[in-house]
């Protein structure tokens, strides 16, 4: 797992990128690529591209984010999700509150 | 640090005890191999020194003997020999030495040495203090989780999951792995059940079940529908969980007499449901985000309907059974479970099979720990009367003598449920307790009446057919949204008689009404959607007026009377 | 010519023992020289396994004093004895009492000890 993280150079949009399993041990560096940015970013993409796996404490972090990004204001867009990563997003419907391309 | 020395050479003896001592360590001698055993069992030195080659025991055998006898983790051995062959010195290790020094004897070397194995030993101890302290709160921990399940199993109990109907798998220490399973009886006859899995393990999971829990027995014993339900759950889990931890959850209604099911799936893996007279079977998806996310104002519940007849059977997992691991990393996976499903189809007890499969799979017993799985099948209707819990005696309470009228128009109807309120009102009368199950029925079924086929018009025929089942419902669900006009007056009059009391509803709808005359003529088999022969056999009496959009139900009732 | 005593190993074990260097150097003599005794007992041809651990015992002493000529030739009537080809002209007691008188000779002069 590593968890890399670039803003724009304008400061407006933040990508965060995810490799190998998400889950509970990305925690800490997941928290540290969007905390750290000041003031949050208008648009953020979660880069799945290099993501195998998701599981539901991975959920959990992605609402931490929506959350902490303006929660029904956010603009969160979940990038490169492979067809088992969209599977579990889709049994959670979190179509509803994220942008998945 | 004490050490033990072990030479048969006075000289040599004496200058190691020396060079040891100068470097500030307590020096322990012994003349030879026999002496060392006694002496370490007495002074339980933190290193040896032994010479190879002494009379008696020779320092390959004093070495075994003394990593036998040591109690601690690890127990340091340096062999002080002047051989020099190779295979001298391998036999050293292998005889449990840790290391070795050649003589003549060299106070740097002896220095560097000794330090080293100082700073192994240190570290060994301070991991071993360290252990010791995490077993301890370890142990802690054990012994608070088992008092706090206790508790725990008090309020999430597990209600009627034991009755015949079910089978399930579920662990010992579920609630510390999030995943909930509740039964109950429906007033109404029939069961409800809830499987429901908190992300993230420990306190933070089983917290959030308790209030689900409470929720769960108090509104359902209060006849409370799946979306009432659903949206108190919600409602006080999207206040208490954190940001970050939700409940996937699947709730299920049973409806005995109706052969029906009701079922809503928030996040949780696919449940499946299976007709084992065809082998077929049917996947009920998740259609809705979990519990805890969304705020109440935009929390919305649609269920799904589906014929449940005896040959029918339900199958609902938590994705600890999906996830559940081999030696290998490789997942049990969707596929699998839906493979085992169509295999095992016609079994008895298909959760066993899958369990059983599951811990093959895995290779390893404790895998199972994380898995929740739910079988249910058509409860029997006797399981339907519920238990008196009433006050003993003949003393009338509460609501015994009274009246109550209630009209809900447009929205209202659409957003409220009369029917708990009613029953609640009703039921502060404790003599009713025994004839709940049955006042329950009664006015569930006059209510449904006259809001499915008088307000909304819709007609029963439709629900004849299992594609026509889900039909009706999502057609009733889509109508009531829209609804603007209508009304439904419920009145209900409690009057104490000599042996018990006299029930009268009173239900007028704004509908259109339909054909009684026929309805009583052509037999009541024709007109079962409305649940006619059943209220003619609970009520005393029933009468149906203004073309069928009014009707007046007495249902009379006795102390002590004797309920099948 | 190899040197009889070495130096620089009493010089340090001086350092190491302090006061007690004499106690040192008059066990380590008493100790060999009853080792000498037992060693001349013993029948080469017969006994050759303890002859093997006394030469390697007062091998390993003599090395820590600094004992060099002594302590080799001990070296290698340990070697023989261990490979059981000890004869008349690789086991010379006589030679190796030598080596040990000279040696003591020079220890004494140096600690000032009573022979």
């Amino acid at each position: 797992m590593a968890v890399t993280s670039a803003t724009s150079t304008d400061g407006t949009s933040l990508t965060i990128s995810i490799e190998g399993r998400f889950d509970f041990s990305a925690h800490q560096a997941f928290r540290g690529a969007y905390e750290k940015v000041s003031p949050v970013p208008g648009h953020i993409s979660v880069d799945m591209s290099d993501t195998t796996y998701l599981d539901s404490s991975a959920l959990g972090m992605l609402l931490l984010l929506r959350d902490h990004s303006g929660g029904d204001s956010s603009n969160i867009r979940l990038t490169g999700c492979n067809e088992d990563i969209r599977k579990i997003l889709t049994i959670s419907n979190f179509e509803q509150l994220f942008e998945i391309v | 640090m004490k050490i033990l020395i072990a030479d048969d050479n006075t000289t040599d003896r004496i200058i190691l005890s020396r060079v040891l001592e100068n470097l500030g360590h307590e020096v322990i001698q012994a003349l030879d191999g026999a002496l060392a055993v006694s002496q370490f069992t007495e002074h339980d030195p933190d290193l040896v020194l032994l010479d190879v080659l002494m009379p008696g025991y020779d320092g390959y055998e004093v070495a075994e003997i003394i990593k036998e006898q040591s109690n601690r983790a690890w127990f340091p051995i340096i062999f002080l020999t002047s051989l020099t062959e190779a295979s001298d010195l391998a036999r050293c290790i292998d005889a449990g030495g840790d290391d070795f020094v050649s003589k003549p004897i060299n106070k740097i070397i002896i220095k560097a040495k000794i330090d080293a194995f100082e700073r192994i030993i240190n570290l060994y101890r301070t991991v071993a203090e360290q252990q010791e302290k995490i077993a301890f709160h370890n142990e802690h921990l054990i012994q608070e989780q088992e008092a706090a399940k206790r508790i725990f199993n008090n309020i999430a109990h597990r209600g009627c999951l034991e009755s015949e109907n079910i089978n399930y798998h579920l662990s010992p220490m579920s609630i510390f792995n999030g995943d909930l399973m509740l039964a109950a009886e429906r007033p109404m006859g029939g069961m409800r059940l809830l499987l429901a899995d908190f992300t993230g393990h420990g306190l933070p999971a089983a917290i959030g079940a308790m209030p689900a829990s409470e929720i769960f027995y108090g509104m359902t014993l209060k006849g409370f529908s799946i979306p009432d339900l659903m949206v108190e759950m919600n409602k006080r889990l999207y206040g208490v969980l954190p940001r970050g931890i939700f409940c996937c959850v699947i709730v299920i209604d049973i409806d005995t007499r109706d052969q029906t099911l009701t079922i809503w799936n928030a996040g949780a893996p696919d449940s499946y449901l299976i007709n084992t007279e065809t082998g077929t079977f049917e996947s009920i998806s998740s259609t809705h985000l979990p519990l805890g996310i969304q705020s109440p104002e935009k929390f919305e519940v649609l269920c799904k309907g589906y014929e449940f007849t005896p040959s029918h059977k339900l199958i609902a997992v938590t994705d600890g059974i999906i996830e559940a691991e081999d030696a290998n990393g490789q997942m049990f996976g969707e596929d699998r479970l839906l493979q085992i499903i169509k295999k095992e189809l016609c079994e008895e007890n298909i959760c066993e099979a899958l369990i059983k499969d599951v811990d093959e799979f895995c290779g390893r017993k404790e895998q199972t720990d994380d898995v929740s799985l739910l079988e249910v099948s058509l409860p029997s209707i006797t399981a339907e009367e519920g238990v008196s819990n009433s006050s003993q005696g003949n003393q009338l309470s509460g609501t015994s003598d009274s009246a109550l009228c209630l009209r809900l128009r447009g929205p209202s109807l659409a957003n409220f449920d009369p029917i708990p309120m009613v029953m609640q009102t009703l039921l502060t009368c404790s003599n009713l307790q025994p004839h709940r199950a049955r006042v329950f029925t009664v006015l569930s079924e006059l209510y449904n009446n006259a809001l499915d086929h008088g307000v909304l018009g819709l007609d029963s025929q439709m629900k004849s057919s299992t594609s026509g089942f889900a039909n009706y419902y999502k057609k009733r669900a889509q109508d009531l949204e829209s609804l603007e006009g209508g009304f439904v007056d419920v009145s209900v009059d409690h009057q104490p008689t000599e042996t018990g009391g006299k029930l009268t509803f009173e239900l007028t709808d704004s509908g259109s009404g339909f054909d009684v005359e026929r309805l009583l003529k052509e037999g009541i088999k024709d007109y079962s959607g409305r649940g006619l022969p059943l209220l003619l056999n609970l009520c005393d009496s029933i009468d149906y007026l203004d073309g069928g959009s009014r009707v007046i139900a007495c249902y009379i009732w006795s102390f002590d009377e004797e309920l099948d | 010519m190899e040197k009889i005593v070495d130096d620089n190993m009493l010089d340090e074990l001086c350092e190491i023992m302090g006061d007690d260097i004499n106690m040192l150097i008059e066990s380590y003599i008493s100790d060999s020289k009853a080792k000498l005794i037992q060693i001349a007992e013993l029948d080469p041809s017969s006994d050759q396994e303890n002859i093997f651990r006394l030469a390697h015992s007062l091998k390993g002493s003599s090395r820590n004093i600094g004992v060099l000529a002594f302590s080799n030739y001990c070296d290698t009537i340990e070697n023989n004895a261990r490979d059981n080809c000890l004869n008349n002209e690789n086991y010379d007691l006589e030679k190796l009492n030598g080596f040990f008188n000279e040696a003591v000779a020079l220890i004494g002069q140096r600690f000032k000890l009573d022979q």
